[in-house]
């Protein structure tokens, strides 16, 4: 039973991580209408920024990490520029592909500049464990689902309360019409794609320690994120937060007594089994896809 | 050929009535012969050349490459259907035909390879029909990622961790095609082969409707033309073209591994279609081309491949996206008109 | 060529009654015009008879039923209707975009491009010759190797006129084919519709121009809120008080 309850354990971490990713995807679709392909690798870039923050610029973990979602948010930026700013009046499919092209090309360069082999990202919070009433859980899981908890609730009051919330919904429900009710269009793209690679790169750092990383890790996450986005319907935060939460319980418990060789296809798997069921989302009343 | 019909009078511009007929061929230019004379030429040059192996190695490399690329033409090009599947599909064919040619031969191992890729994304894009191109992109990626790791852990088919060697040699007319210049006339034949499958799809009604599903499909819908069957088999049949190239690299090269055929390559082979050009299958040629040299000339890039390879897409999405083919299309048509006066005739297609 | 009919359609709209209890007949020959404000249900009532929005009630064409669930059904017993956009495919040459409904019967597959060259290619001919026809009978076969999207506007709705023929239809239902046409074109459809009918086809024609009507149809249906308040010749149902008051009542096109 112990035994389930870690598994449990493991899989709301999990599942936070997966809902901190489909927030980072949440926010920019509401804000654009598109899904960026580089949100991955924007992972990746996270937990590497930190490694090179602890390792090259001898920084706390802390420090390290806070640079590292600063540093990815501004390359956010720098990819709503080239790869997404030219290309606004063209179809959705030729910007994704612009996306793809830009993700190549950051794993490409963090390759070269940190090399290609395997790395071991640190954590503040040491590698130990925690032992709640016989349940054994990672440290590092718990510190997972804090922080995402907070940084959820944080987009949540966000989105809710603040001027730049009400814009993004506006933008959102109508394009035009946010642009001639005088919200500052390109401002906010710029601002949503910087703040989607934080959330990123957040889950990144997050969820780097728990293992050594390479450079593809990040888009495995992805598709575990990007499952939770549709499955939560890309419509509300709560709604992906929920289905982050699920896919990663079912990913951790199923995975663990069912096909156990083949865990890694999990988030792949999940993903499609998504789009083939139910691409609406669990949540939508609507019978059409969103994208 | 049999097609092909004098073309009579030149159409008038009329407004109405009077019925001047005009009888074009069914079918812009002469594919077949082009195929044809393309691979006679292709023969003659290569033998009178004489290459080392090394470059011999890159000829039929850019020939099993074609073979792919030209099968996500029809898939991407003319369907519309971005699928980061097809290095997969190729994947498929390899891993398949090496397991049934111990028992089958070659031929028919490569035919089984070929089948069951066939099967395999019809059914996907089956399961897939009502899903939008953005959802059926990635989970193409997702096939992709999920066939890969299967294979990888499934001693049978997969070998161990995913490499299989000791894959028997490609046969012809009763001989094993060892030597990289005994290959390269069996990979010609094959090249052929595929590009004569390629115009006959391109000179059939198959191409109208494939446009027509992917520019307006609910118009198309309304028409009356099938369009989840059209979906499905251009799919199944795109992959199929994967499986074939797929399959020959495996006998050719005499092992497989997972790694051959990943993302990257999907990505490589949409950089051949892109960069190629997307109006045409010569562009899935051309572009094959470009990637086969590229690595080679551009050498001294090293670990800046895929950084070049990232940009160059974005700078062709961005302002080219028609391609190499494009570009010459459109510096033809400004070309100025010899004789000042005459209207020009617009194209069938 | 048969009877053309359909009785109690009603099509809802989660609780709006877009169209309530609509009949008509029409017979070979005759151009049955359908005319109404805005709102008053008229594109509803063709896309409930094409099968595009679930309705209850009974349409017919001889006697064969009409399946209101199955658009393809439909399309199979040769009633087809062009729509308010002009939809032509701008990729596509004027002639292959005709080309694309005379598959409806005949159908060449991937198999077929590969194996049966000889067959395809006479079907090829023999579908170009149908299409081409039809462009001449509504007077745009100079254009049949154009592009769709050098055409104007008028032209591409000659385009759709050309599909549907092409297509061999029992039954053409129009919807606003003189909307954005000046005085010539409109005269020229006008014409052109008149020759069409003399095939023995049934035109339905949705329109807002009285004058359109009056000289084309042989038959007029009056809706108002989606229901019917008149079907008769013209003559009589521009008098019919109904018709002017609903008319009136409402600010038109």
């Amino acid at each position: 039973m112990s035994t389930f309850l870690s598994l449990l354990a493991s899989g709301i971490a999990l599942g936070a991580i997966y809902a901190l990713g489909a927030a980072g995807f949440l926010v920019l679709y509401k804000a654009t209408g598109v899904v960026n392909f580089a949100q991955g690798d924007l992972v990746t870039v996270g937990a590497y920024l930190t490694f090179w923050g602890t390792t090259s610029l001898h920084l706390g973990v802390w420090k390290a990490a806070l640079l590292a979602v600063v540093l990815t948010g501004l390359l956010g930026v720098v990819l709503e520029r080239v790869a997404y700013a030219p290309l606004r009046n063209r179809p959705h499919l030729t910007i994704v592909i612009s996306t793809l092209g830009a993700a190549l090309m950051v794993r490409a360069l963090l390759g070269l500049w940190l090399g290609t082999s395997p790395i071991t990202v640190p954590t503040p919070i040491g590698l130990g464990t925690f032992d709640i009433g016989g349940v054994v859980i990672a440290r590092q899981r718990v510190l997972i689902v804090v922080v995402a908890a907070v940084v959820v609730a944080t987009l949540g009051w966000m989105f809710a309360r603040t001027q730049l919330g009400r814009s993004l919904r506006a933008m959102a429900t109508d394009h035009a019409m946010a642009r001639l009710s005088g919200i500052r269009v390109r401002g906010i793209s710029m601002f949503a794609w910087g703040f989607s690679g934080a959330l990123a790169a957040i889950a990144g750092v997050l969820v780097a320690p728990l293992a050594p990383v390479e450079l593809g890790f990040g888009f495995s996450i992805m598709f575990g994120a990007f499952a939770a986005a549709i499955l939560g319907g890309f419509e509300s935060l709560g709604g992906v937060v929920v289905a982050g939460l699920l896919l990663g319980v079912v990913e951790q418990t199923f995975g663990a007594y069912v096909f156990r060789e083949y865990a890694e296809l999990y988030p792949f798997l999940l993903m499609v089994a998504v789009i083939a069921v139910r691409p609406q989302g669990l949540f939508a009343r609507r019978a059409h896809a969103r994208l | 050929m049999p097609d092909s019909e004098t073309a009579v009078v030149d159409t008038s511009l009329a407004p109405t009535g009077e019925a001047r007929t005009t009888r074009r061929r069914l079918y812009p230019g002469h594919q077949f012969l082009v195929v044809l004379v393309t691979a006679v030429v292709v023969g003659t040059v290569v033998s009178a050349l004489e290459l080392e192996p090394l470059d011999l190695g890159m000829v039929n490399l850019w020939m099993v490459y074609s073979i792919i690329a030209i099968g996500f033409y029809f898939i991407f090009a003319v369907a519309g259907q971005f699928a980061l599947s097809q290095a997969f599909m190729a994947m498929v064919g390899g891993y398949v035909s090496a397991v049934a040619s111990p028992s089958t031969g070659v031929p028919l191992g490569i035919v089984c390879g070929i089948t069951t890729a066939g099967v395999l994304a019809a059914a996907f894009a089956l399961l897939m029909r009502r899903v939008t191109e953005f959802y059926f992109a990635i989970a193409t990626l997702g096939l992709a990622e999920i066939g890969t790791i299967v294979i990888r852990n499934w001693d049978y088919v997969g070998g161990v961790d995913g490499t299989r060697i000791g894959i028997q040699p490609l046969e012809a007319l009763g001989r094993q095609l060892r030597m990289q210049d005994e290959v390269f006339w069996g990979l010609l034949a094959a090249f052929t082969l595929a590009l004569l499958v390629a115009a006959a799809f391109e000179r059939s009604p198959l191409r109208r409707e494939l446009i027509a599903v992917h520019r307006t499909p609910e118009v198309a819908a309304t028409l009356g033309v099938p369009v989840t069957l059209l979906r499905v088999t251009v799919f199944a049949a795109g992959s199929m073209l994967a499986a074939f190239g797929g399959a020959l690299y495996a006998h050719w090269q005499g092992f497989v591994s997972t790694e051959a055929f990943g993302l990257d390559l999907s990505i490589g082979i949409f950089i051949m279609v892109l960069f190629g050009g997307t109006s045409s299958m010569w562009g899935a040629v051309i572009g094959a081309a470009f990637y086969v040299v590229v690595p080679v000339k551009f050498e001294f890039l090293g670990g800046y491949l895929d950084v070049f390879y990232g940009g160059l897409i974005l700078v062709l999405i961005i302002a080219f996206p028609e391609g190499l083919i494009g570009i010459a299309r459109s510096v033809a048509r400004r070309l100025p008109r010899r004789i000042p006066g005459t209207q020009r005739r617009a194209g069938v297609s | 060529m048969a009877t053309f009919g359909a009785t109690g359609i009603s099509v809802s709209f989660g609780g709006v009654r877009a169209t309530s209890d609509v009949s008509f007949e029409a017979e070979p020959g005759q151009i049955l015009g359908i005319i109404g404000p805005n709102g008053s249900g008229k594109t509803t009532l063709l896309n409930a008879l094409t099968g595009l929005v679930p309705a209850q009630g009974r349409a017919w064409l001889g006697d064969d039923q009409l399946d209101l669930r199955r658009p393809a059904q439909i399309r199979r017993l040769g009633v087809l209707r062009l729509f308010q956009a002009p939809q032509a495919i701008a990729e596509l040459t004027v002639v292959e975009n005709v080309l694309l409904s005379t598959s409806l019967r005949r159908r060449t597959g991937f198999v077929g491009a590969l194996l049966d060259r000889r067959g395809m290619l006479a079907a090829e001919r023999a579908r170009r010759e149908t299409a081409l026809a039809a462009l001449q009978t509504v007077g745009i076969e100079h254009l049949a190797y154009q592009h769709a999207s050098r055409l104007t506007y008028g032209q591409r709705r000659l385009l759709d006129l050309a599909r549907a023929l092409a297509a061999d239809p029992q039954v053409i239902m129009l919807d606003e084919p003189s909307a954005g046409l000046n005085q010539t074109e409109t005269a020229r459809l006008a014409q052109l519709l008149q020759e069409l009918s003399d095939t023995r086809r049934v035109l339905v024609v949705v329109d807002h121009k009285v004058d359109f009507l009056n000289s084309l149809c042989d038959l007029v249906l009056a809706m108002h809120q989606g229901e019917r308040i008149a079907l008769a010749e013209p003559a009589a149902v521009w008098a019919d008080p109904r018709v002017v008051e609903s008319y009136l009542g409402h600010a038109h096109a």
